[in-house]
């Protein structure tokens, strides 16, 4: 048995937040539907002159991952529904239902319940999207599995690529969560945020919003990047920190349970 | 001998908006089993929800075993188990999961054992295993009451704890209040509008209305300084021996089936005017007592004192 009160409860998120077995499913599906493979137009990148044939295989690998990078931008939305309803279930609903005040009524502090609740939301939505980036990967070209496999800095980046996205989406939906504290507010008004985020990324061309930053993310991992893209893939990253710290204060030391 | 503290509040004031909940509330209580009385919205369940640092007071300040409950709640909540008015427990697991983790928050080393024990006292056994969801009010409430006595805390505060049970239920509930205060020295705070189950358990008293503290002191104390005494008579003809005392004193006396029951509260007046009464031969008595104050005249008294003043 752990004698950590902080474990104890993110064991306890973790079954909370597995009690539906369906949103995992449905963010791989999701994402295969929308997800339309690439190989074709980036096999030219592939030089076969002069090459060994391992250095082959090294190559279209590094392209097939860099396809399964990009589901991670087909997967925002899907993701941002799977995220709005963690976020909802973890803190705005449990706030509303005085399921919160039960809890906090044990041995335990807000901070380990805040922390617990935020991190369990961060590794469900982060296991799915992983798993559905490294399903693609593996997917397109299954004869490189074991290059991929022997060479971990590829299947790496693709998994920092997913706890970036998710730390944005989860953040976002997290405090959405928390200082709306009504369930149907922060369900709706979550998603409705990242949707509209997403529209503005499209629309007015703001590369610096999720989810079009995210390929910013995905050429500075895999190619060389600017000092745009820089600036592009990490003022998300700045503004979902802001609003993580900014949820933890709220949640230990100004939000009451009345 | 040192009277330990176990509950202590300091001008304690909380305004939600325009709605004042507490105002200047002050009082301290010691061990054993203390209720907390008054109407709704007296702001009971606000001062618990204070002292467990779950909401912020507006000023002033409360402390649980000295400790400050906003900067120091870890440490209270170490110490102290809680049910809830209406608890609500995740319906997706069952009684059992539930009560293991409350029992490893609370460092119970035998986990097995101790939810044997509570399951028992509570009256859980038999539907310990079901889903919370598929339980009865009455059931969730005994979840709750097992879930704030796991581990036998020092002090356990129940608000409304006997809500939702039949009239069995709730007299086990109090059996069981009674016997572990008595038996391992357990302290409790009890909120509740049931005053006559209440005054069968407590030991001191706080009477809170519209946010403020009315009076609060030891039950035994408070009966003697709040409630008048009540006498009650049986005589041949009670209405006109109640316009014949009417005229005499000014004691409140009232018909209750075939008896007079007169509030007073001069004592020593009003016997000496029953015993010109008597002597005049005009009534016969057939019997008088002195009956005991109950919780409820200390409530209405403290009440009455207030609107006076």
């Amino acid at each position: 048995m752990t004698d950590n009160r902080f474990l104890m409860n993110l064991s306890w998120e973790l079954k909370n937040l597995f009690r539906f077995p369906f949103p995992e499913i449905l963010l791989a599906l999701f994402t295969f539907t929308v997800f339309l493979p690439h190989v074709s137009t980036y096999s030219a990148d592939i030089n076969l002159n002069d090459v060994s044939s391992q250095e082959i295989t090294g190559q279209i690998a590094h392209v097939s991952t860099y396809q399964g990078a990009f589901a991670s931008v087909s997967a925002y939305l899907p993701l941002a529904v799977l995220g709005s309803i963690f976020g909802t279930l973890a803190f705005a609903y449990e706030i509303e239902n005085g399921l919160l005040m039960v809890h906090l009524s044990h041995p335990t502090s807000k901070r380990a319940v805040f922390l617990s609740k935020w991190l369990s939301c961060f590794l469900v939505a982060f296991v799915t999207l992983s798993c559905t980036l490294l399903f693609f990967t593996f997917l397109y070209v299954p004869e490189n599995s074991f290059y991929l496999i022997t060479n971990s800095h590829l299947t790496l980046s693709l998994m920092l690529l997913a706890a970036m996205e998710t730390f944005v989406i989860v953040s976002v939906t997290v405090s959405f969560s928390i200082f709306s504290r009504k369930a149907s507010v922060s369900l709706v008004g979550s998603f409705a945020t990242l949707y509209i985020l997403q529209l503005l990324s499209q629309t007015s061309g703001l590369s610096y919003l999720p989810p079009a930053s995210f390929y910013s993310q995905v050429e500075l991992l895999f190619h060389a990047g600017s000092l745009s893209m820089l600036f592009n893939s990490s003022i998300s990253l700045v503004f979902a920190a802001f609003l993580a710290v900014a949820s933890y204060l709220y949640f230990s030391r100004r939000l009451e349970l009345a | 001998m040192v009277t330990l503290s176990l509950i202590s509040v300091d001008g304690l004031t909380k305004h939600y908006g325009r709605v004042k909940a507490l105002e200047k509330a002050s009082f301290t209580v010691g061990t054993g089993v203390t209720g907390l009385i008054g109407p709704n919205g007296a702001g009971k369940s606000t001062l618990i929800k204070i002292a467990l640092g779950l909401v912020r007071p507006t000023y002033g300040e409360a402390r649980v075993f000295g400790l400050d409950s906003r900067k120091e709640r870890s440490k209270i909540m170490e110490r102290v188990g809680v049910l809830h008015e209406k608890p609500r427990f995740p319906y997706w697991v069952t009684g059992r999961e539930y009560l293991e983790y409350s029992a490893k928050l609370k460092r119970i080393s035998d986990v097995t054992g101790e939810i044997k024990g509570i399951s028992e006292i509570c009256g859980l056994t038999d539907f310990v295993d079901r889903k919370i969801g598929a339980f009865s009010a009455g059931m969730v409430q005994r979840l709750g009451l097992a879930d704030a006595l796991i581990g036998k805390p020092e002090l356990v505060i129940l608000d409304e704890p006997t809500a939702n049970l039949d009239p069995l239920g709730r007299h086990d509930v109090l059996d069981k209040i009674k016997r572990l205060r008595d038996e391992d020295g357990m302290n409790f705070l009890i909120s509740t509008h049931i005053l006559s189950e209440l005054e069968k358990v407590c030991d001191n008293v706080v009477i809170l209305n519209e946010g403020t503290v009315l009076t609060y002191g030891s039950f035994d104390d408070l009966l003697s300084k709040h409630s008048r005494r009540k006498i009650m008579m049986k005589v041949d003809d009670p209405n006109k021996f109640i316009e014949c005392l009417n005229r005499r004193t000014r004691e409140k006396a009232v018909v209750e089936g075939d008896s007079i029951v007169v509030e007073v509260d001069n004592a020593t007046h009003f016997i000496k005017e029953l015993n010109a009464l008597f002597r005049s031969k005009a009534f016969t008595l057939k019997e008088l007592r002195s009956c005991s104050a109950t919780l409820e005249d200390i409530f209405i008294e403290a009440l009455r004192r207030k609107q006076f003043d």
